[in-house]
């Protein structure tokens, strides 16, 4: 029994202990349960849906599964199960979280789809734009297309001072929300927007202001996202003035501290009834 | 212990004598499952707790390069001014400290010359590429180029990395600059200089990395990385743009050889939506990805390398790697909160 006992220590002792070299380690390693799944890959054809867009979700590992909501729930293993292309035809919210049974499931990954908004007749930036980042000039933000996390893709308007907008839809349109898509990007010091102060005239001369009441939550970490501001307008408007700041100072805990942060805004949507 | 019991251990035991050797790692007495990284011919399993070291004592900031000595050392350059060269043994034992005045403490390159070792190191912050001894004493500092009309002030220099030759030659990539590549004899004296800021096929955005590539004898060449490009480029000694392999998804930090293969530390996945994305990066001696460990297997379609990008959260943001003659791997990374190495064990 004294023999087992020792032989059995030794099968044990070498089993743990032997690396293809022969050396002994006496360390242990990581273990792949202490190990999260990064978040699986999502591709889109475009985020403002005029007939259809598609979605592939995908994660290069073996055995993983993806699973999704179209609720803002985040996914669980009882959610829908990603299997084939998705085609997107609605407005809505897709959630997609990584699982496999050796790993901790991935963090959440989402993607936004908005309805395609109203052709605006006359759009004017009447702040002046940064030469550096003008994507395609101020139409940029009325194009119909939002741009990716690629903050040099062209399809994004960056500034480091507010920008001030007139939009005029020479009729009396009843216009129920507004869309602000933004960049988060802070290892690039791209930050959220700050405020935004939107005035509107039903006569085309006499400017009354709109509550918007948007307070973003203060970013306490890097953060890479896509922003999305939906601010409910719910009025009769022809002629319309929107002010949207930067941040100002950038937070302590970031290398740029007290810094103006770059503000990057992609789209801004228009919708009434009848988009 | 019942007779059962006692005969189906002596089994186990008598089953694991005779696989002693295949059994290794795979001895399933708990639920305990090593992570194992990486593709094809080359994997690993990973030591977090290598080369910990006090914080308050000898204390990291950014890791930005790792090189081994002649003696085998592992050496290590963060940008913390308390001790910027930091030496353990391969085991991760610390050895050593020195270096005070190096606040952007970026590029660390051997050199060994008639049997003695000396350490190139780049600083973007001092504008400056400085050579020393291996244990740390001044023998040549290099600034801004300025005879060569490219640059306007010596703040624009901001050398990233270097690579010596046989010679005692040496070059210096400005990545972090203007993206020049300079050719210097062993005094120091500046010989060539070619590249630049573009997206020519002899331009870079961001010649992040650069080494000396002998391993065709009869042609030697330069390796350099154009990081933001997620490009590899072959330049001949003097200058001349010779070929360029795209790495898809992919910001290559320099190149490492080893063998007659190249390691890469990467900074991040370019798709990636979160933080911390980087992995690494093999090719073999064809200039083929073989391995990718902390990302998707490396798949060609049409001999075009599908897009690289991280799949699960190991690396933050490595930067640099070194390899010893047991084939492991000593992984530096930037911005990954003050934290040391990591090695990776072959298998």
């Amino acid at each position: 029994m004294k023999a087992l006992i020792i032989l059995w220590f030794a099968v044990f002792f070498y089993s743990c202990t032997t690396n293809k070299k022969g050396s002994i380690v006496t360390k242990s390693f990581l273990q792949t349960k202490e190990v999260q799944l990064a978040n699986p890959k999502i591709e889109v054809d475009h985020m403002i849906i005029d007939t259809s867009s598609r979605v592939v979700a995908s994660l290069g590992l073996d055995n993983v599964e993806i699973y999704y909501t179209i609720d803002g729930n985040e996914p669980t293993r009882k959610s829908k199960k990603y299997e084939e292309t998705i085609i997107v035809s609605k407005p809505g919210k897709y959630t997609f979280k990584a699982f496999h049974s050796g790993f901790i499931p991935s963090e959440t990954e989402t993607v936004s789809f908005y309805k395609k908004g109203i052709n605006v007749d006359h759009f004017s930036v009447i702040s002046s734009l940064d030469k550096k980042y003008p994507g395609q000039g101020e139409n940029t933000l009325i194009n119909h297309q939002k741009g990716s996390l690629n903050f040099k893709d062209g399809q994004w308007i960056g500034v480091t001072e507010p920008i001030v907008a007139v939009i005029d839809f020479k009729d009396m349109i009843f216009l129920e929300s507004l869309d602000i898509g933004y960049l988060v990007n802070t290892s690039a010091w791209i930050f959220p927007i700050e405020e935004v102060f939107i005035s509107f005239s039903e006569d085309g001369v006499n400017f009354k202001s709109i509550e918007t009441n948007q307070i973003l939550k203060e970013l306490t970490k890097d953060t890479t996202k896509l922003g999305n501001m939906h601010i409910s307008i719910q009025k009769e408007i022809r002629k319309m003035r929107i002010e949207i700041t930067n941040t100002k100072s950038i937070p302590e805990w970031h290398q740029g501290k007290s810094n103006p942060g770059w503000l990057f805004m992609d789209e801004w949507i228009f919708n009434t009834k009848n988009n | 212990m019942n007779r059962r019991n006692f005969l189906h251990k002596s089994a186990c035991i008598s089953a694991g004598i005779l696989t002693l050797p295949m059994y290794s790692g795979a001895y399933a007495f708990d639920t305990r499952k090593d992570l194992i990284i990486g593709h094809n011919s080359h994997r690993y399993k990973v030591d977090m707790n290598w080369g910990n070291l006090h914080s308050n004592k000898v204390p990291v900031k950014d890791c930005h390069e790792i090189i081994q000595d002649s003696k085998g050392r592992i050496v290590l350059l963060t940008n913390h001014v308390k001790n910027n060269i930091i030496i353990y043994d391969k085991s991760g034992k610390l050895l050593d400290t020195w270096g005070t005045t190096y606040p952007g403490a970026h590029g660390l390159t051997l050199s060994v010359e008639n049997g003695e070792e000396f350490l190139f190191i780049t600083d973007y912050d001092r504008h400056q590429v400085i050579k020393t001894t291996i244990d740390g004493r001044e023998v040549m500092t290099l600034d801004c180029p300025a005879d060569t009309g490219k640059y306007k002030n010596k703040e624009e220099f901001k050398p990233t990395e270097t690579t010596v030759l046989e010679n005692g030659d040496f070059y210096v990539a400005d990545g972090y600059g203007n993206q020049f590549i300079l050719h210097y004899n062993h005094k120091g004296e500046l010989l060539n200089i070619f590249g630049g800021r573009g997206t020519g096929e002899s331009q870079f955005l961001n010649a992040h990395g650069i080494c000396f590539d002998q391993r065709d004898k009869e042609n030697p060449v330069l390796l350099i990385t154009a990081r933001e490009q997620n490009t590899l480029k072959r330049f001949s000694l003097e200058g001349d743009f010779l070929s360029s392999m795209e790495v898809p998804g992919a910001l290559i930090c320099r190149p490492v050889i080893h063998g007659n293969e190249i390691y890469f530390a990467v900074l991040k996945s370019k798709e990636a939506t979160h933080d911390d994305s980087g992995f690494l990066l093999i090719m073999n001696e064809k200039n083929e990805v073989i391995s990718c460990p902390g990302a998707t297997k490396p798949i060609y379609k049409d001999s075009q390398l599908t897009e690289l990008y991280q799949t699960i959260k190991l690396f933050q943001h490595p930067h640099d790697v070194c390899v010893d003659e047991d084939d492991n791997i000593y992984v530096a990374q930037w911005n990954s909160g003050q934290t040391y190495p990591i090695k990776l064990t072959r298998i």
